[in-house]
């Protein structure tokens, strides 16, 4: 069970990553690909890719931190329980001795 | 579990993004109707699509990630469990046991109103029977004790 959601897990992460790239190659896409012309005006299909990738940048990677800081909390909280249960059971079994 | 659902989140705007991105070539009028598809409208479609595919897989595998992390916490059961539960026989059981209380419940309130209307029917029939004596045969019966005792 434990390892069917870490690879669910990979998975997740390994999307968000690539939708990350994904709001990079839309920045990048319109000179890149040459339908926008460097130092002319900017057409509307540049400004609505820029605004997209920027968009799609910012939020994977808001979501890649957040859900790196929630699991980093999550497994730091499931240490300590485990360090705590084993601090219990030590002293059980000293006092038992 | 919050780290699931703040990437579902993302997983959706990300969904959005590329559903816009689909869309965006005729909504903007930067491909006209009609005509071969410029640069532009090519990458916008298929970055679209994959964004919106790619995101869609992501929302799923956090959904599943949720779920089994529910699942280990004891929020959710796990579906195996009903269905391998549903084909014993004590279900069933249980359930004949239950109908047929529900009937008992039902009955034996009717019972008792019948005793109590056949109780009422054979003291009006003892009543008719002697109809001179006004005291009943059982009331008789005491004072003719008492008496006895006095």
């Amino acid at each position: 069970m434990r390892d069917r959601s870490t690879r669910s897990l990979l998975i997740a992460r390994a999307t968000t990553l690539l939708t990350f790239f994904v709001g990079l190659w839309l920045f990048f896409a319109p000179f890149a690909i040459g339908y926008q012309k460097i130092g002319a005006h900017w057409t509307e299909a540049t400004t609505n890719s820029m605004w997209i990738g920027a968009g799609l940048v910012f939020f994977s990677g808001l979501t890649l931190i957040l859900h790196g800081s929630f699991a980093l909390r999550d497994a730091a909280q499931a240490a300590q329980a485990r360090v705590e249960a084993g601090g219990e059971d030590g002293g059980e079994q000293t006092e038992r001795s | 579990m919050t780290k699931h659902v703040v990437g579902m989140v993302g997983a959706v705007l990300g969904f959005l993004g590329g559903l816009w991105l689909i869309l965006a070539p005729f909504a903007q009028g930067y491909q006209p109707s009609g005509a071969s598809w410029a640069d532009a409208t090519v990458n916008d479609f298929w970055v679209g699509i994959g964004l919106a595919l790619v995101s869609l897989i992501g929302f799923a595998a956090y959904a599943l990630s949720l779920r089994e992390e529910m699942i280990a916490r004891g929020i959710l059961e796990r579906r195996e469990r009903k269905e391998e539960a549903a084909p014993e026989p004590q279900p069933q059981e249980q359930a004949a046991y239950a109908g047929n209380a529900s009937i008992e419940q039902a009955i034996v309130p009717l019972l008792n109103e019948m005793l109590k209307d056949m109780q009422r029917q054979h003291q009006q029939e003892e009543r008719e029977n002697r109809p001179n004596n006004d005291t009943p045969y059982h009331q008789q019966e005491q004072y003719g004790r008492s008496s006895d005792n006095a």
